[in-house]
C-alpha cells in the first residue's frame, strides 16, 4: 500500500505543470478565451496528453487513469478547456466501436465537446431525440455525453446549433439539438465511461480547488489590513486552512478511487462517487472563499477569482450531479431514465 | 500509487484477525467507574499475555515492533473485530511510554516500561493548567529544587483518569526566568500516590468523570523521575507529540464508518420526525448522509497517505488536517445520529455507545488535545506558510 506518486508519476505531473505554466498563464483570459487554437490541440497531442491513458495497442501512450487523473487535475490550476476531458474521454469510446476515429482525437485534430443534457433521454435507443447545452462547442467535430448505461458520441454538423451567452465566460456555449443516431457507442460492459468521468471530473474539480487555495494564500500573504498582513488574522487563515482541509480530503480520495480501478475493487462507484463529492464541494466552496480572502478585488473582472468559481459551477453541472454521488456511496440505486451524461 | 498489500502482510492480517476474533471481549466497554478501569485492565492483560500489547513499541522494550503496515493492518483487523478502546492505557501506551523509549535513561525505561504493557499502572498526562489551555508554554506550576528532589505546589487541570492512575507525565516550571516560555520548562514523572497530591474529579456534560483537577502541596518527586534534563522539558514534550505517523485515528475512523453505515441501516426501518415515510426516501436526508459517508470515506484515503508519507519520513502537517477533519466529521455523524431518532433522541439509555452517549461525548474532540482553533492555526502556519 503506497498512495504517493511513484518517480515517473512526479516527473510526469511535473512536465505537465511546467508545460501549463509556460503556456497557458491564466492571464491569457482577458481579453482572450480557454478555448484552444487547433495549433494549441496539436501541441498537447504531441505531448501524448491526449491519448495518455489509452492502450498503445489501440494509439494510445499506455499509462493508465493515474496519469489521465494528474493531467486533468493540473489542467484545471490553469483552467484549461473542459473539451480535454472530451478528447480522453472520447478517445476511449472511439477505442471501443469506431477504432478508425482514435488517431485524429489523440493527434488533437478532431476536436470533441462536452454535453449537457436539458432533458432526458435514454442513451441506449437507436436514435436520439436530443436538447443539449454543448460546452466549448466552437470547431467541435463531436458531441460527446454518456450516463451510467452507455457512453455517445453525435457528430455535431447533424445537431442544430445556436450560440448563447454562458457564465463561464471564458469559453463558448451553444444549445444544440436534432434526432440523431450516434457517430458511436460504447456500453458499460465495452467501457466504463461512467466511472472514469467521475475520477477525471473529480481530478480536475481537486486541482480547481488547489488553485485556488494558492491564489488565496498568496494574496493573504502580501495583502496589509490594520498594519500587517491579513492572513495573520484568524479569520482569514482559519478560512484558507478549511480551504486546504478539502483539497486535501478530496486529493486522498481522489488517489484511493484511481487505485480502486486500477486493481480492479468491486467498489470503483463507491470510492469515485466519494471522490467526486468531495472534489466538487471543494471547488465549489475553495473558489467562493478565495473571492471573499480578496474583498472588492475579488468582485472585480480583472482578478481571476471569477474564473475559477464559474468554472467550478461548469463542471458541477457535467455528468452526475450530487444526488446521484449520494446514492453512490451509500450502494444505493439512482433512478434508471435519469441521463446523467 | 498502489492499494495492495504483499502475501506476508497478508498472512499478517489472517493471524491478527484470528487472535482477535476469539479474544475479544463480548461485553461492552462500561464508560466510567472502577468498573471501566477493570475491564481496560483486563483486554490489555490479555493483549500483553498473548505476545499483542504495545504494537508499535520496539521489541526491545516488550513491545510487538510492527511496521507502520503492520500496524495499520492490526488497526483495521482491531477495529472490525468490535474489540474496544484503548481507554485509559491511552497516555501511558501513547505518550508516556514512547517519551522514556525515546528520552527515558536505561533505569526509567527497566522499571516503567513493563508496568504498562502489562496493564500494572495506568498513566495520566499533567499539562493542562487553569492559566494555561491551548497556550500550554505559559504553564506555570512551580517546582523547587530541594536537594535530589523537586518540590511541588499548584494546580493542574483537565487530567483525564486522574483518579485511576498510578503515574503522571507532569509538566512543571523550574524557572521563571528563561528569554521565551518554552524554556524552564521540565517534564517528570509523578508517582500519583505521593503525600500532597489531591485529585479533585470534574464532572462532565455526559455524566462521566472523565477528567479532574489535581492539586500539589509540597509534592516531593525524586530528581531521577526527571525526562531529559531540567528546563529541557518542552523539547521532550515536543518529541512525544511529533510520534503522530497517521496510525493514530484510524481506530476511529473505522468505528465512525460503521457508525454511518448503522444509520444507514436505521433508515431504511425507521420513518423520519414528522413523517410515516421510511426515512431512506428523504432526499434531504440522504443527500446528508451521502455527503457524510463521502467524508468518512475519505478519512480511511487520508489516514493511507499519511501512513505513506510516514514510511519515507516524518509526515508534515497534513496529519493536522487528518485530525481536523476526522473530529468534525464524527460531530456531524453523531449530530444526525440524534435528529434521526425524533423523540427517542431524548431518553438517555443506560448502556454506553448509545447515539445519546455519543452524541454528548462528541463535544470532547474538537477541544482536547488540541481545539479545532488551534489545529487551524497550525494548518495556517505550518502548511500554508500564513505568518503567526
Amino acid at each position: 500500500m503506497n498512495l504517493l506518486l511513484s518517480d515517473e508519476q512526479q516527473m510526469i505531473a511535473d512536465a505537465i505543470g511546467d508545460v501549463l505554466l509556460q503556456e497557458y498563464p491564466l492571464d491569457r483570459l482577458h481579453g482572450g478565451s480557454a478555448t484552444m487554437a487547433p495549433n494549441q490541440w496539436q501541441q498537447i497531442a504531441e505531448l501524448g496528453w491526449l491519448g495518455l491513458g489509452l492502450d498503445d495497442g489501440v494509439g494510445g501512450v499506455g499509462y493508465g487513469l493515474a496519469e489521465e487523473m494528474l493531467l486533468c487535475r493540473a489542467s484545471q490550476r490553469h483552467l484549461l478547456s473542459p473539451s480535454l476531458l472530451a478528447a480522453i474521454l472520447g478517445a476511449h469510446v472511439a477505442a471501443v466501436n469506431a477504432p478508425e476515429a482514435v488517431a485524429g482525437i489523440v493527434a488533437g485534430e478532431t476536436t470533441v465537446a462536452l454535453a449537457v443534457p436539458r432533458k432526458p433521454v435514454s442513451l441506449l435507443e437507436d436514435l436520439l431525440d436530443v436538447e443539449l447545452l454543448l460546452i466549448d462547442p466552437e470547431n467541435a467535430e463531436y458531441v460527446l455525453l454518456w450516463d451510467t448505461e452507455a457512453a455517445v458520441m453525435l457528430s455535431a454538423s447533424q445537431l442544430k446549433q445556436v450560440a448563447v451567452a454562458g457564465v463561464d465566460n471564458s469559453i463558448g456555449l451553444s444549445v444544440a439539438s436534432g434526432s440523431v443516431a450516434p457517430f458511436v457507442r460504447a456500453t458499460r460492459g465495452e467501457a466504463d465511461i461512467y466511472a472514469r468521468a467521475l475520477v477525471l471530473l473529480a481530478a480536475m474539480e481537486t486541482g480547481l480547488a488547489e488553485g485556488v487555495r494558492d491564489m488565496a494564500v498568496d494574496y493573504a500573504k502580501v495583502r496589509e489590513q490594520f498594519g500587517q498582513a491579513i492572513g495573520a488574522f484568524q479569520a482569514i487563515k482559519h478560512a484558507c486552512a478549511d480551504m486546504a482541509c478539502r483539497v486535501e480530503a478530496a486529493d486522498c480520495q481522489l488517489r484511493m478511487a484511481v487505485v480502486s480501478q486500477s486493481s480492479g475493487e468491486t467498489d470503483l462507484l463507491v470510492q469515485a462517487a466519494a471522490a467526486r463529492l468531495l472534489a466538487g464541494e471543494a471547488a465549489r466552496e475553495n473558489a467562493t472563499r478565495n473571492i471573499q480572502v480578496h474583498g472588492a478585488m475579488g468582485y472585480t473582472a480583472e482578478c481571476n477569482a471569477h474564473w475559477f468559481l464559474k468554472r467550478a459551477r461548469l463542471l458541477e453541472q457535467v455528468s452526475a450531479p450530487p444526488r446521484h454521488l449520494q446514492r453512490h456511496v451509500l450502494g444505493l440505486p439512482v433512478g434508471r431514465f435519469e441521463s446523467v451524461g | 500509487m498502489d492499494i495492495s498489500f504483499s502475501a506476508e502482510e497478508q498472512a499478517f492480517r489472517e493471524e491478527a484477525r484470528d487472535w482477535l476474533r476469539s479474544n475479544v471481549p463480548m461485553q461492552p466497554r462500561p464508560h466510567h467507574g472502577e468498573a471501566m478501569v477493570e475491564f481496560d485492565r483486563a483486554w490489555q492483560r490479555r493483549q500483553f499475555d498473548a505476545g499483542w500489547a504495545g504494537v508499535a513499541w520496539p521489541k526491545e522494550f516488550g513491545g510487538r515492533g510492527l511496521s507502520l503496515l503492520q500496524q495499520l493492518i492490526w488497526l483495521e483487523e482491531y477495529a472490525s473485530a468490535g474489540a474496544p478502546a484503548v481507554g485509559c492505557y491511552y497516555v501511558a501506551l501513547n505518550h508516556g511510554g514512547p517519551t522514556l523509549i525515546a528520552l527515558g535513561t536505561d533505569e526509567q525505561k527497566a522499571f516503567y516500561l513493563p508496568r504498562i504493557l502489562s496493564g500494572e499502572t495506568i498513566w495520566c498526562q499533567g499539562f493542562s493548567e487553569p492559566g494555561a489551555g491551548s497556550d500550554l508554554a505559559s504553564l506555570r506550576m512551580r517546582a523547587e529544587i530541594d536537594g535530589d528532589h523537586l518540590v511541588v505546589n499548584g494546580q493542574k487541570i483537565w487530567t483525564t483518569y486522574a483518579q485511576h492512575a498510578r503515574y503522571q507525565e507532569l509538566l512543571v516550571r523550574t524557572d521563571s526566568n528563561g528569554p521565551k516560555k518554552h524554556h524552564g520548562i521540565t517534564w517528570v514523572i509523578c508517582d500519583m500516590e505521593s503525600p500532597g497530591i489531591d485529585i479533585r474529579p470534574i464532572k462532565c456534560m455526559d455524566g462521566t468523570e472523565h477528567f479532574c483537577e489535581v492539586f500539589y502541596d509540597n509534592v516531593r518527586i525524586p530528581l531521577k523521575n526527571v525526562v531529559g534534563d531540567i528546563n529541557d522539558g518542552w523539547r521532550v514534550t515536543m518529541t512525544t507529540l511529533g510520534f503522530e505517523r497517521g496510525t493514530g485515528l484510524l481506530f476511529d475512523q473505522i468505528e465512525l464508518n460503521n457508525y454511518v453505515e448503522h444509520l444507514l441501516e436505521l433508515c431504511r426501518n425507521k420513518a423520519l420526525p414528522g413523517s410515516v415515510g421510511r426515512a431512506i426516501d428523504d432526499g434531504e436526508l440522504i443527500a446528508r448522509l451521502g455527503n457524510l459517508k463521502a467524508e468518512v470515506t475519505a478519512l480511511r484515503a487520508m489516514s493511507y497517505k499519511t501512513i505513506s508519507t510516514a514510511q519515507r519520513g516524518a509526515p508534515g502537517p497534513e496529519a493536522t488536517m487528518v485530525a481536523l477533519y476526522t473530529v468534525e466529521t464524527m460531530q456531524k455523524a453523531f449530530r444526525l445520529g440524534m435528529e434521526l431518532q425524533g423523540g427517542d433522541a431524548l431518553l438517555l439509555p443506560g448502556h454506553p455507545g448509545s447515539m445519546q452517549f455519543n452524541y454528548l461525548n462528541s463535544f470532547i474532540h474538537t477541544i482536547g488535545g488540541g481545539t479545532s482553533e488551534i489545529r487551524r492555526n497550525i494548518i495556517g502556519e505550518r502548511a500554508l506558510g500564513l505568518p503567526r
